[in-house]
């Protein structure tokens, strides 16, 4: 049961998910991981009354399970922002052109800081000077 | 947080927003095209003449919602219509302010729920399995995906939508803030109320307090979906996994899905909306359900052999 071909699609799914740097404590595919675990691997109950119904059970789980991998791909593969594509100037706000992409410099450099630079700018930001 | 707008200011802009769905009804005086002419009453009316009723023929252009050309406005209209040509950027946050009414309405109808107990004191609130107040509701979010309704749930499903408008008000070329300002204080002013009558919180201090969390939340998920906006689905996905969701171990990952294509499609939408709809309300969400057969379909990555070394990364992923 744990070498389950779903079982490996969502291994190999959730190896590629991206990892988050901003919150390692919550990390989605650790949660789903441990998901996976409980449903997949205590594969033998000691009793084992039906092997019929053992046999249902996990078929009905299997098409649930596999089209929650499937979606773990998609998500991955970013199907819907490939579908939706960003045509116009939303990712250039015309009120701040750089809003992005400062952002995404900011959530790269926030874990990195040392507490007197977090201080440094707290205060910055604070008085600001025009 | 509040902004604070005169009694006197905001009657004006109640009736200019109501102005133009009602400028319809309130028509009675010079309607050019009636199907009785009113001076001359035909005592004898021929086989084919209309028969008179109160109710006013169909007018083509007014069932469009165009208001007709050469028709008297109220007094009181043709004053602020005069002050914002004079001073628009002073009335500017009295349109943003009833505008972002009708918007804040369409956000937070998507995962509305009541509580029937709430107004009677004899009776004892459902709770969930975490304490909070349980209540009942329709929709996609609280039936199909299976989210419990409850106050944290339609403060995130409200606060998602509010966000897609943030977004998209971050790209007006003048009074991007004041209009941001507005929806928020619409939400935070309904989410109190929604405590006091639902909830039955009547001690302001502890309101103030959840008013903080919110708040927190919401600047919180700013960053967070705005974050996924730039990086990919993935992380999209992980944003609303962790604020709608709270990090639950049993999250449905296809609706998840769903809700990323959704919230692809309303920015899509969005961006291709322009400046003067945006900023007269006219705007309607859809539903994630319309996203389920894109979910379903098949990925490719499901057929490639396993012998493929897992973090080696696929042709067709774009960053």
């Amino acid at each position: 049961m744990s070498k389950s071909i779903t079982y490996k699609h969502y291994l190999r799914a959730l190896s590629r998910w991206p990892k988050d740097n901003l919150r390692p404590e919550c990390q989605f595919q650790d949660v789903m991981q441990r998901r996976i675990d409980q449903r997949f691997l205590p594969a033998s109950s000691p009793n084992t009354p039906d092997a019929a119904q053992a046999v249902a059970n996990s078929a009905i789980d299997e098409k649930v399970e596999c089209g929650q991998v499937n979606a773990i791909y998609s998500l991955l593969e970013n199907r819907y922002s490939r579908k939706y594509p960003i045509t116009g100037s939303l990712m250039k706000p015309v009120s701040n052109p750089t809003h992005y992409t400062d952002l995404v410099k900011e959530l790269e450099e926030a874990p990195e800081r040392s507490w007197f630079s977090q201080q440094m700018n707290k205060w910055k930001g604070f008085l600001r000077f025009q | 947080m509040a902004s604070k707008t005169c009694a006197s200011c905001l009657r004006t802009l109640h009736r200019q927003s109501q102005s133009i769905p009602q400028r319809a009804s309130s028509l009675n005086a010079s309607r050019a095209f009636t199907a009785t002419p009113r001076r001359h009453l035909d005592l004898n009316p021929g086989p084919n003449a209309t028969p008179r009723t109160s109710i006013p023929p169909v007018d083509p252009v007014r069932a469009e919602g165009e208001p007709k050309i050469g028709t008297p406005m109220p007094a009181s209209i043709r004053a602020a219509a005069g002050l914002k040509k004079v001073a628009s950027k002073a009335t500017e946050t009295y349109t943003a302010y009833g505008s972002t009414e009708v918007l804040y309405k369409e956000c937070a109808l998507q995962a509305d729920y009541s509580i029937p107990q709430a107004g009677k004191d004899d009776e004892e609130m459902p709770k969930t399995e975490s304490g909070e107040d349980l209540g009942v509701g329709e929709g996609w979010w609280l039936k199909e995906l299976g989210l419990q309704p409850t106050f944290s749930t339609w403060s995130q499903v409200t606060m998602l939508h509010m966000y897609l408008i943030a977004a998209r008000f971050r790209c007006l070329p003048h009074g991007s803030q004041t209009w941001q300002q507005h929806l928020l204080d619409h939400f935070f002013y309904d989410a109190e109320n929604r405590m006091m009558v639902n909830h039955n919180m009547h001690a302001r201090g502890t309101r103030n307090k959840y008013l903080k969390d919110l708040f927190i939340q919401w600047r919180g998920l700013l960053a967070a979906y705005d974050e996924g906006l730039v990086k990919g689905d993935a992380v999209l996905a992980a944003a609303i996994w962790r604020n709608v969701f709270k990090a639950k171990e049993d999250v449905d990952i296809k609706g998840l899905a769903q809700i990323v294509s959704y919230m692809r499609r309303a920015l899509k939408g969005l961006d291709s909306l322009p400046d003067e709809r945006l900023m007269s309300a006219e705007l309607q969400f859809g539903s994630p359900k319309d996203e389920a057969s894109i979910v379903a379909l098949k990925s490719k990555m499901m057929d490639l052999p396993f012998e493929k070394a897992p973090g080696k990364p696929l042709p067709a992923e774009k960053a």
